[in-house]
């Protein structure tokens, strides 16, 4: 990058007093209290019990807990939290929310009219009501007795599956792939806009199929969104916690992800020591996975277009 | 049953409507074999469409097209063996031009090999055969516009279709452009649409020129013929640069012939007979009047405007009445001219049109 030459039209002085308030608030905000949760991460800091009243420095055993090996992966610890996590980033974001909003701009991208109003509104409705209410619409919509699913299914002569009970994971990976596919379908849907229509009638004319024209001309072209898409949908992804609201992790923490996990031992347990521990984890992923969001925003004015 | 037309590229009362606008109205054409054809209209006349109906991007609403004796009205693009270049070349971005070029060979499933050949080949014709391995955004806009022809002519269609494509250059380019686009087509002799809003880029390139106005093709003619024998108001305003002048009035029947009356002078018509008195237009071409600096001499009384010195020429912009009247002269002095003169026409050079705006006089 080269450095710019600027003509100064303000005082210094001036100019931080214009920065400080907006300074203020993020130090009080998000620098403060990141702080201060690293700090405590260290600690045995809770609300109840012996180490309510007179916390004291434990150094690093609340994280040598988390990764204690030879129980990590039973139900109920870190380790498992981990795993669910992971695969339901990989099931709701990567192979579910990022795909399909890809496959529904493409399948919508010059077509105008109902169904493509529809589809969209759906879509988008999805993702902007609330999570309680569409937490608890999910609840209904697969419960075993009396949910629309099973009642869809019986027309086929399957019989009652206990989806929470028996897929607790495989639910809420659906349930999130519905929840938030709109904002790649939107982003997606804008990218393929971008692209001049005579990209894709030149393509028709030279008579590329279908897979050709995708591969070789509208794939490289909005292969920046695609970096976005997946980075950002991951990062919410991992953060998400309305599934909470569904499954409440269970049954026996088996569709408990790393968020849940880091709720319930601070805010259910009540051990902020603990809890901060997680917390100081799940921040170093979202920041390494935003440090490579960054990295690749920065280099994506690749064709000079 | 239809018959099959003669011609290469055959046009039969093609329609196109875009809900109730109707883009394309009844258009027939019918272009020899490796012609240069070009499409002459303002913005929003439907040539683009048209262009885009004989390429299959668009299906026509009513009519058929013919390539070469077989009916493609239902074929899709690909299957017309025609190539495009569009106004904005739509070379791919994130290919060299060598990629964009071999394209079209690459989806035909033609060997590595021999559309490598074929790519120096073409690009070593349209002289690009040393920044091949660039991408369009490291060359220039000249450039770009000839890895797109390249691009077009590397499978060679049966026909070539352009969609303005040298309205991105600027004016030295495109002068450039347009005798290298005329040479080339000369030499493959790949019969040619050429859709333009310039008149001076179809006069200078197209054997042929289709003249469209509001959806209709009006006229179709040489260059020459369009120029000399416009079939109404709207070619004659269209072609020339700048364009004919035509100044409103009314003609009224006089024994053995017409008089034409305008704004302030009248002119006497021979061999133009008329039923009665009827508003009309008279015609004439800037390159072919005359000034008199003399107010008894006759003529057309105008009021000068501007007068801008172009080199070999002068172009003098005048008023008669509210209408704009420009007369250009051969001189390549500032002629010293008074504030009110006379335009002058030699009476054989002159048009006339009816009130429908049809033409009525050409010169003999």
């Amino acid at each position: 990058m080269k450095r710019r030459d600027y003509v100064s039209i303000l005082p210094r002085s001036v100019a931080f007093a214009f920065l400080a308030p907006a300074v203020l608030f993020l130090a009080t905000f998000l620098i403060f209290p990141v702080i201060w949760v690293l700090v405590i991460s260290f600690t045995n800091t809770a609300l109840t019990g012996p180490a309510g009243t007179s916390p004291s420095f434990v150094g690093v055993s609340n994280f040598s807990q988390l990764f204690n090996f030879a129980r990590w992966m039973r139900l109920g610890e870190f380790g498992n939290a981990l795993v669910n996590t992971v695969i339901f980033v990989l099931g709701s974001a990567l192979l579910g929310q990022v795909p399909l909003g890809l496959a529904i701009a493409m399948l919508f991208h010059k077509r105008r009219g109902l169904s493509r109003e529809l589809v969209f509104s759906l879509a988008t409705m999805a993702w902007i009501l609330p999570g309680v209410a569409v937490a608890f619409a999910w609840i209904a919509f697969l419960d075993k007795d009396f949910g629309n699913l099973n009642a869809i299914l019986s027309v086929f002569g399957i019989s009652k599956i206990d989806w929470y009970f028996d897929f607790p994971l495989y639910s809420i990976i659906l349930f999130n792939v519905w929840r938030g596919t709109a904002f790649s379908m939107l982003l997606f849907s804008a990218a393929l806009g971008n692209i001049p229509p005579s990209f894709w009638e030149t393509a028709d004319v030279i008579g590329a199929s279908a897979w050709q024209r995708f591969r070789d001309i509208i794939f490289p072209l909005i292969r920046p969104n695609l970096f976005t898409a997946l980075i950002l949908v991951t990062l919410w992804t991992f953060n998400v916690f309305t599934p909470y609201l569904i499954t409440g992790g269970g049954p026996l923490y088996r569709s408990e992800t790393v968020s849940m996990y880091t709720y319930r031992i601070a805010f259910k347990f009540l051990e902020f020591g603990r809890g901060a521990a997680v917390a100081v984890i799940m921040m170093s992923i979202n920041f390494i996975l935003a440090t490579i969001y960054l990295s690749l925003q920065r280099r994506r004015s690749l064709y000079g277009r | 049953m239809t018959i099959v037309p003669q011609s290469f590229l055959s046009l039969q009362d093609l329609t196109k409507a875009f809900g109730k606008v109707i883009a394309v109205d009844k258009v027939s054409l019918h272009i020899e074999k490796g012609k240069f054809f070009a499409l002459l209209g303002p913005s929003g006349c439907g040539k683009t469409t048209t262009l885009r109906l004989v390429a299959g991007l668009e299906k026509p609403s009513s009519g058929r097209i013919f390539i070469d004796g077989r009916d493609v009205t239902a074929l899709p693009p690909q299957k017309r063996d025609v190539a495009m270049v569009f106004q904005d070349y739509a070379l791919y971005p994130h290919m060299t031009l060598r990629q964009n070029i071999g394209y079209p060979l690459k989806v035909r499933g033609f060997p590595k090999k021999s559309i490598a050949t074929r790519v120096e080949e073409v690009a070593e014709h349209l002289m690009i055969a040393d920044i091949l391995d660039r991408l369009p955004s490291q060359v220039s806009g000249g450039q770009q516009q000839r890895a797109a022809v390249a691009r077009a002519i590397v499978h060679a269609p049966k026909i070539f279709l352009f969609d303005e494509p040298l309205s991105n250059l600027d004016a030295k380019l495109r002068l450039e452009a347009r005798a290298f686009l005329k040479h080339l087509q000369k030499e493959l002799g790949i019969t040619t649409v050429y859709v333009t809003h310039d008149q001076a880029e179809a006069m200078a390139m197209a054997d042929e020129i289709g003249v469209m106005f509001a959806g209709r093709v009006v006229q179709v003619g040489s260059p020459l013929e369009l120029y000399r024998y416009p079939k109404n108001r709207d070619v004659a305003a269209f072609i020339g640069n700048p364009p004919m002048n035509i100044l409103p009035g009314r003609l009224e029947p006089k024994a053995g012939g017409s008089q034409f009356s305008g704004e302030g002078y009248t002119l006497f018509f021979e061999s133009i007979h008329v039923l009665e008195d009827t508003r009309a237009y008279l015609g004439f071409r800037p390159e072919q009047a005359q000034l008199m600096c003399d107010l008894k001499d006759s003529g057309i009384p105008a009021q000068l405007y501007a007068v801008q010195p172009l080199g070999s020429e002068v172009l003098i912009t005048l008023l008669v009445g509210t209408e704009t009247v420009y007369v250009k002269l051969y001189s390549e002095s500032l002629p010293a001219l008074p504030d009110l003169v006379r335009v002058k026409v030699d009476p054989s050079r002159l048009y006339l049109f009816d009130s429908t705006g049809a033409c009525i006089k050409v010169p003999k």
